[in-house]
């Protein structure tokens, strides 16, 4: 299993996304995916190896590194990567869905199944609402876990069985922050991609609506 | 190697849109940058934190010595790098993308226009629709006839601003590069930081692959700019070139009349979509056939310069291109590798053109034109 099988899951998404769902898709890519896969990853290859405390007492790394580090960034970001791209498959679940209807009845119900219209419309909303709910709750976890988007070099630890106060320092701080906030900037990117996709659909399919009582209004 | 499958499949898709120099660059890109960056550079660079030793038994002064010698490492700012350079080239694929798509609605819409008309018998009614939708379809950048993209108008402005972006980036990176790091890197790094306790000498490991990589990267760095600024030029010189000979060419004499027919009659003849690349390898036509595509280089700007005079005339009066190109979209032209149809007095032209422009461009045949 590795990322290829997320990037063959969202190029079927891509066909049936407006012009701004592509655009995420691209973003999403490019910008998240590949420099996960390319670059942060080896950042965090060797995190708790190369984290040092200035002790000598057996265990005290283990529980300062535990303590600071619960669960990892490169994990979290794992995370928010595969449960961002998600709420896309519903779209493809629901084509999936009215071309098996029309398979199955043996005729054409539908004029395209692919085009959003009627109850994929909703779907589509519904999963760009649970995309940029769940890019905002892994932003506010980001946050709260690590006291913000910073990394220091030194952090002081002085848990059991460490015998006082102890300094112990993060490998690479530097690094990890520049991708740290690489992150945020394309989550929110991605944030304000889906929200204006968002109002770009309502607006468009009211207007429509609108049109269609005011025709039929006159006739 | 296997992640930048990711960035290398959307490349692609730009590798069909692009100019000649265009294709020479992504080539660059693809084989000295990503797949050097995959497979040589990240195992040189493998073990520079655990390989990085300092004259000192102060636990956390490596680390932060490290961190102070390295606030990112050069493997990780080359992948932003190729990241950020390659992000103009797939915006100006999306605008392609998009062009394609909209031409592919106006076709549908047309056909069931045709189809309602008929059954209603409007024609005239039609035919205005038809030709408005022609001319508009035009000023994107779509040939109806020869079912081309035709580089023009809004896509040509969106090619040069992704050139210029791409120019910018691959500066700011160059500049940054040095700015951080200079050329090369010195095997000593004397690190003076809390906690360690006076200046330490740091030992980097494997420094002389790693400037052999970093020289390599910066002189591939500095050929992708000089590519790109060529392309500009290309492009600028070309443009240039139009509008001299359009200036030129603005006689009293050609009416208006005249212009408008002109293209419609003369296009289907003046150029045949050029052949897929692959296909015109083994074409039987010896002339046309090189191992690398010189031929065919001069062979579609020959007929690209064709092209250019006869759209100066008919843009003269109207808003008119800044630069032609054209592309083969459509498999059925791609399929057809016969020497191309070209008009009368082209092998004239050809000649002509031939001595005057020493421009070797080796283009390949399905390359985007200008």
């Amino acid at each position: 299993m590795s990322w290829v099988f997320l990037r063959d899951l969202l190029s079927g998404v891509n066909k049936y996304s407006t012009g701004i769902g592509r655009i995420w898709v691209a973003v999403v890519f490019m910008f998240r995916l590949l420099v996960y896969v390319a670059a942060a990853e080896n950042i965090w290859k060797h995190e708790h190896d190369e984290f040092e405390c200035n002790i000598k007492q057996p265990g005290c790394e283990n529980v300062c590194f535990d303590h600071f580090f619960p669960v990892s960034h490169i994990r979290l970001w794992a995370l928010q990567l595969i449960m961002v791209s998600t709420p896309s498959l519903l779209v493809v679940f629901h084509v999936a869905y009215r071309e098996n209807r029309e398979k199955q009845h043996n005729q054409k119900l539908y004029r395209n199944p692919g085009k959003i219209d009627g109850g994929l419309l909703y779907t589509y909303l519904i999963s760009l609402i649970l995309k940029t709910g769940l890019e905002i709750v892994f932003l506010v976890l980001f946050y709260k876990l690590y006291n913000g988007f910073k990394i220091p070099h030194l952090v002081k630890c002085d848990i059991k069985p460490c015998p006082n106060t102890v300094d112990c320092y993060i490998s690479k701080p530097t690094e990890k922050m520049i991708f740290l906030y690489f992150l945020v900037a394309t989550s929110c990117l991605c944030i304000v991609l889906n929200l204006s996709e968002l109002s770009y659909l309502i607006f468009k399919y009211s207007i429509k609506c609108y049109l269609k009582r005011h025709m039929k209004k006159h006739q | 190697m296997g992640e930048w499958s990711f960035l290398g499949d959307f490349l692609e898709k730009v590798h069909k849109h692009s100019t000649v120099v265009g294709k020479v660059w992504l080539t660059v890109l693809f084989i000295f940058r990503m797949l050097v960056l995959g497979t040589a550079a990240e195992s040189s660079w493998g073990d520079e934190q655990s390989d990085f030793m300092c004259d000192t038994q102060q636990p956390g002064c490596e680390n932060v010595c490290y961190d102070k010698a390295f606030p990112i490492s050069h493997v990780r700012f080359w992948v932003l790098q190729i990241i950020f350079v390659s992000t103009p080239s797939l915006v100006y694929m999306g605008h392609a993308m998009h062009t394609v798509r909209m031409e592919e609605k106006r076709k549908m819409k047309e056909a069931e226009l045709e189809a309602q008309e008929k059954k209603n018998g409007g024609d005239t009614y039609y035919q205005q629709k038809c030709s408005l939708a022609e001319k508009e379809a035009k000023l994107c950048g779509w040939d109806e006839a020869g079912g081309q993209i035709i580089l023009r108008g809004s896509l040509l402005n969106t090619y040069v601003y992704s050139i210029l972006i791409r120019t910018a980036m691959e500066v700011a990176f160059i500049v940054g590069q040095y700015v951080l790091y200079g050329i090369f890197l010195e095997t000593l790094y004397i690190c003076q930081r809390a906690p360690c306790p006076h200046p330490v000498n740091c030992y980097v490991s494997r420094p002389t692959e790693k400037n052999v990589f970093i020289v390599f990267m910066l002189a591939v760095a500095v050929l992708s700019l000089f590519l790109s600024l060529a392309e500009l030029y290309h492009l600028g010189w070309k443009k240039a070139k139009e509008r001299c000979s359009r200036s030129y060419k603005a006689s009293p004499s050609t009416a208006p009349g005249r212009l408008e027919s002109a293209p419609q009659a003369e296009r289907p003849q003046m150029y045949t979509p050029p052949p897929d690349f692959n296909q015109c390898l083994s074409s039987p036509n010896g002339k046309f056939i090189s191992p690398f595509s010189n031929k065919m280089a001069s062979q579609q700007n020959t007929a690209n310069f064709a092209t250019e005079r006869v759209h100066g005339q008919e843009d003269a009066a109207g808003e008119g291109p800044f630069i032609k190109s054209s592309y083969v979209e459509s498999p059925e032209a791609a399929s057809e590798c016969a020497a191309p149809a070209f008009p009368e007095n082209y092998f004239s032209e050809k000649r002509r053109f031939s001595k005057a422009s020493r421009a070797s461009s080796k283009a390949r045949s399905d390359d985007l034109s200008v």
